[in-house]
């Protein structure tokens, strides 16, 4: 037990290095940015066009004049005490409309592993033990479409089939399930197959395995053998890769959110770099490295639990 | 067991040619397109397939066929200059850390797990929006948020291949570091990088379409495959073939590549990691 | 097959089938509904047309949610508004506005000269506001106020350090937004709940960059609005609108760049879908860098305004929703005539050659983001760089966005860009102003080079020319010297669509939007006429 809360520590203090980094690159990319945010703001309108005195002015409400470790050190400590500024376009804070985005995307992130786990892990099991057949050939090509095909061209190309032909699905926005689907399942097409060619090789591997071999000479029916033991031991990898993809969909669902109007935090980023909102985009940057982060932390800890290797690794 | 190449299975074959074929096409644009794919005539614009535009024409008159050949060139270019870029940077900064270890290593690492932690296609995009506006802002702008895993993958190879027992013999025998790199490490980790390198071609096709749909890509008029496709969004419901050839071709090719990439796997006996998908 | 294989693959049929019957339950969420004459009416826009507490407007003006003292009317023209009436002193200095009576805001407060002078207060704390719409600054409109005072229940004063002939023009539209004074907060021009105006529809609901609610407001002073609830969802890309049309799930699209007229034609073909247009305000011109080599010869930019056709322009790319024009002030204002434009293609190349003495010239051409995701913009710079070809011009098309493009402008790293311009009210001076005169913010900061005495003269002629018809005639002289002596290419004046669904009645475009307030649900026997 000892050990467990060790372990959890040191990974805990590794993430702080980790953190610290993520905050200098993001405030680094507002800097290298061209183009000057008192401007942006003051012709959002693409009309006017200030005059000296009001962009000095503009600047110097920002903060803008100030040397570049002053505002670092400004925007940290903010950001520290969960103030991560004002958007340059809007006005309003940063951290309450992330927050608010947060579970749109949370929610397309289920909807999407949803499909990875009713498609991807069951079909992965399946081809395991059917591999080589007529229909599992046809499905490992499949799969391998479903990696190779862009996703945002599957995207027009499903809105085209199933809302504009078919008017089965609606073609955006947010807030019931319908609207989850196709996007989930865009989010969702490489992942399913990869993680069903992944189940597949961990079963296959796992039922060479010595143990398997051992249970089938006591006699143990194979059904049980499969669910009680080949069937835990495959699915490691595959949780891990799930974990991350959960993680990389929080944080990386950015066209697809612009493409079907979903009001997450991608398209929120999206059209923050097109402004050039940098609180926006280095709250982003923050917000979804942490996620990042603490998934990583919890699958790294839940692998500790159920793994008995890892542990002793650790231990030695 | 090694697979030989006569052994392989029909649809690895099949994909070698698809690709194969397709990177000769990009090789041979000048000869084979029918028409300069530049070539604006306002009289033509919108043209469905006929027998002398194959693929009918897009809003400025201009050969579809031609500019889906042109388009191969840009897009498998771009793709194979990512990966290359790609591999340069992963590889080193992997055998770097893998070999020397020590400070080294702990360096490299947080970096590779920081890349890793952030949002990929989001940072990409951000980095590709904030770069000047050149063709080579989205080789750079893939290259920095994706040579994390390679690295990753070789730093482990290394290890490994160092932890053998016949390296370690032959350092006790007073090998210097180059010579172990060059003579042992580097050919061991080569199969590894030969096929990280296919898949990576693959991935970085669907990144840098990805980034060229956006309108950070390549300039116009330039064909490019993720350029088509967003050009062709407005047209494509009275004119598909206009979004589906150059959607097709990013597909083909991606599948082409990901198919080669297993049967090098075969060829050159490697187990093979989980690929991944940049959305 | 084993038995265990039999299980497992039966296992997943169960969950392929559950998932489906989940799909299939959940579909009658978009099935057609029966529409009642009171059914909530849902319109698609690209960006959040009411952003909220901080804009200078809480909402659009094309919702009908508040109302000015002085419109603009449908056909662009002045339109008195919770203003009936007005005058001036001979020195345009105090001008009397006579206020509609009988007018209550939408949270009951009675609109009167007190609550005038109170949104007056707001204007003059309020400092430069940046909106999405048109930024807002009380120097612009109201040059030069002393005072806004109530000399009377129903008639307010504006007092004025100097002569402001163009008021009433500068007033209309975006310039004098009324909102009801519990709502906003005066000394920093914050709204402090959602904005009351007097108009047809109040905001009822409404959640940023998702949706906004728009209720009748039974208690309108006018003709009160057709429908009773109508619901502006947001939806950023123009494709996406486009399917959200096709599947029924929004009704109608409304603001700048609704739906481009090509998406709008591949609408149309269904025939449950029907389209009108009315001018706009919005024209589409070239910048030229006048400041370098070839744009600062004006023989090239003579050149320029000759050689692009823009019949072509407006009829591939806009569908002929579009009107080509050479000059540079919308038609829609009340100061401007309409030149058509003419192309010569011989005079150009002559005039080209002479400028570049055989060689040919690199220009880069800069490409807005901006502009991309609302226009055609990247496919007429793609027929702008063919059409420039015989000039002996290699257009290079640079794509960047809207800021760096600003950026790149000022610094006069560019040779040409396309952009848009709308007015935000019906004065043209200040518009014409900045762009040509050689002070002008315009000219200065995108590079134009621009010096032309005669027009130099206009404008200081209209510093102290009051009556109407002769500062009219001024205006058209400046617009006649842009035609001699070109600063920009002005390519055409851009159409407002109105795309909807059939079942709705009333949906007509006008200069700017809709006409929201009569659009409605056909009824069956209104139908069959």
């Amino acid at each position: 037990m000892k050990s467990a809360i060790l372990f959890s520590l040191r990974k805990l203090f590794l993430l702080i290095p980790f953190l610290i980094g993520i905050t200098i690159l993001s405030f680094i990319l507002g800097i290298i940015a061209p183009g000057d945010p008192a401007i942006v703001v003051l012709t959002m309108d693409g009309i006017t066009e200030p005059t000296t005195a009001e962009l000095t002015a503009m600047r110097h409400a920002m903060g803008l004049d100030q040397p570049y470790w002053t505002q670092y050190g400004k925007w940290l400590l903010h950001a520290v005490s969960g103030d991560l500024g004002n958007s340059y376009v809007t006005g309003k804070p940063v951290l309450g409309e992330l927050m608010r985005r947060l579970p749109v995307t949370a929610s397309l992130a289920v909807c999407a592993m949803g499909w990875v786990v009713v498609f991807g892990i069951p079909l992965g099991i399946w081809s395991a033990k059917n591999t080589n057949r007529g229909p599992e050939l046809v499905l490992r090509i499949f799969s391998l479409l479903l990696i190779s095909v862009p996703g945002f061209w599957l995207a027009i190309i499903l809105m085209l089939v199933f809302t504009e032909e078919l008017r089965l699905l609606p073609s955006s926005g947010y807030g019931s399930e319908v609207q989850m689907i196709m996007p989930s399942f865009v989010l969702a097409s490489g992942t399913m197959a990869s993680v069903l060619r992944l189940q597949k090789t961990t079963v296959t591997e796992t039922m060479q395995k010595p143990f398997v071999l051992t249970g089938q000479a006591k006699g143990l029916p194979l059904n049980h053998i499969m669910w009680k033991h080949v069937f835990p031991n495959s699915v490691m990898p595959v949780i891990t890769m799930m974990g991350t993809f959960f993680g990389s969909v929080l944080g990386g669902s950015v066209i697809i959110e612009d493409l079907f109007s979903i009001p997450g935090l991608g398209s929120y980023v999206l059209s923050a770099i097109w402004s050039r909102d940098y609180p926006v985009i280095q709250g982003y940057v923050i917000v979804s490295g942490t996620i990042f982060v603490v998934f990583n932390y919890l699958v790294d800890l839940s692998y500790y639990a159920l793994n008995p290797s890892v542990r002793q690794e650790e231990e030695s | 067991m090694r697979t030989k190449l006569g052994q392989l299975h029909y649809i690895y074959k099949l994909a070698i040619i698809v690709v194969l074929s397709i990177i000769l096409c990009a090789v041979l644009a000048p000869w084979i397109a029918p028409y300069d794919p530049y070539q604006v005539s306002i009289d033509e614009i919108l043209q469905h397939c006929s027998a002398k535009h194959w693929l009918g024409t897009d809003a400025l008159g201009r050969d579809l066929l031609s500019r889906v050949i042109y388009g191969a060139r840009t897009s498998v270019a771009f793709a194979v200059a990512v990966a290359l870029c790609t591999m340069l940077v992963g590889v080193s900064l992997g055998i770097a850390g893998g070999y020397f270890g020590g400070i080294t290593d702990r360096v490299i690492q947080c970096l590779v797990s920081m890349i890793q932690g952030l949002p990929g296609m989001s940072m990409m995009i951000a980095i590709a929006a904030v770069l000047p506006e050149n063709d080579f802002r989205l080789i750079i702008a893939v290259t920095l948020t994706s040579w994390a895993g390679f690295s990753r993958i070789v730093r482990s190879e290394v290890i490994r291949i160092k932890g053998e027992t016949y390296v370690e013999g032959i350092k006790s025998l007073g090998a210097g570091n180059r010579y172990i790199l060059k003579e042992y490490v580097f050919p061991n980790i080569l199969p590894v990088i030969a096929v990280l390198l296919t898949l990576r071609i693959g991935t970085s096709l669907l990144s840098a379409s990805a980034l060229s749909y956006l309108g950070l890509g390549v300039s116009p008029p330039a064909a490019d495959w993720g350029v088509m496709i967003s050009d062709a969004r407005t047209y494509f419901r009275s004119y598909p073939v206009m979004i589906l050839a150059p959607g097709i071709g990013i597909t083909l090719f991606s599948l082409g590549i990901n198919l080669t990439g297993d049967a090098l796997c075969e060829l050159l006996s490697i187990k093979k990691g989980p690929e991944n998908k940049e959305m | 097959m084993n038995a265990m294989q039999k299980k497992s693959f039966f296992i997943t049929l169960i969950l392929l089938a559950v998932s489906l019957t989940a799909v299939i339950i959940s579909l009658p969420g978009c099935k057609k509904q029966s529409v009642s004459e009171d059914a909530e009416i849902i319109l698609a826009a690209g960006r959040d047309l009411s952003p909220g507490y901080k804009d200078p407007y809480f909402s659009t003006v094309i919702l009908k949610t508040w109302e000015p003292l002085i419109a603009i009317s449908d056909d662009g023209d002045i339109e008195p508004k919770l203003a009936l009436s007005w005058d001036s002193n001979e020195s345009r200095t105090e001008w009397l506005f006579h206020l509609r009576k009988g007018v209550t805001f939408q949270d009951g407060v009675p609109f009167n000269a007190k609550a005038v002078v109170e949104n007056f207060k707001r204007y003059s704390h309020m400092g430069y506001r940046p909106s999405s719409f048109y930024g807002f600054a009380i120097e612009r409109v109201y040059p030069g106020l002393l005072k806004a005072e109530a000399v009377d229940e129903y008639v307010l004063k504006l007092t004025f350090k100097r002569p402001v002939p163009m008021l009433i023009y500068r007033m209309a539209g975006w310039g004098s937004a009324m909102f009801s004074p519990h709502c906003f907060n005066a000394d920093t021009g914050d709204f402090i709940s959602t904005a009351m105006g007097t108009g047809p529809f109040y905001i009822a609901d409404r959640k940023d960059n998702e949706y906004t609610v728009l209720k009748r407001y039974e208690n309108y002073y006018g003709v009160k609005a057709k429908a009773k609830s109508v619901r502006i969802k947001v939806i950023p890309s123009p494709e996406t609108r486009y399917s959200a049309m096709k599947s029924g799930e929004v009704h109608g699209v409304i603001d700048l760049g609704g739906l481009t007229p090509i998406l709008a034609r591949e609408l149309v073909k269904d025939e449950r879908f029907a389209c009108n247009a009315a001018k706009s305000t919005i024209s589409h011109y070239l910048t030229l860098n006048g400041r370098r080599f070839p744009f600062s010869d004006e023989r090239m930019r003579i050149a320029l305004n000759l050689a692009i056709d823009r019949e072509k322009i407006v009829k591939h790319y806009f569908c002929g929703f579009g009107t080509p024009t050479m000059s540079f002030l919308n038609s829609t204002n009340p100061f401007t005539k309409v030149y058509p434009p003419y192309t010569d293609m011989e005079k150009a190349k002559k005039l080209a050659s002479d400028v570049l003495q055989g060689r040919r010239q690199k220009v880069k051409f800069l490409l807005h983001q901006y502009g991309v995701s609302r226009y055609p913009y990247k496919i007429i710079s793609e027929f702008i760089q063919a059409e420039l070809r015989p000039l002996g011009l290699d257009v290079e098309i640079v794509m960047v966005d809207n800021q760096a493009s600003r950026k790149t402008m000022q610094r006069g790293e560019f040779d040409m860009s396309i952009g848009t311009r709308g007015l935000p009210n019906l004065d043209p001076t200040w518009l014409l102003h900045e762009f040509f005169s050689a002070e002008g913010g315009m000219n200065k900061s995108s590079s134009f080079g621009y010096y032309n005495p005669v027009i130099e003269n206009c404008f200081a002629q209209l510093d102290y020319t009051y009556p109407i018809p002769e500062r009219a005639r001024l205006y058209d002289t400046i617009i006649r010297q842009l035609l001699i002596h070109p600063a920009v290419v002005p390519l055409l004046e851009d159409t407002n669509l109105a795309v909807y669904d059939k079942r709705l009645g009333g949906y007509k475009a006008i200069t700017y939007g809709i006409t929201l307030d009569k659009v409605h649900w056909i009824r069956k026997d209104e139908a069959g006429q």
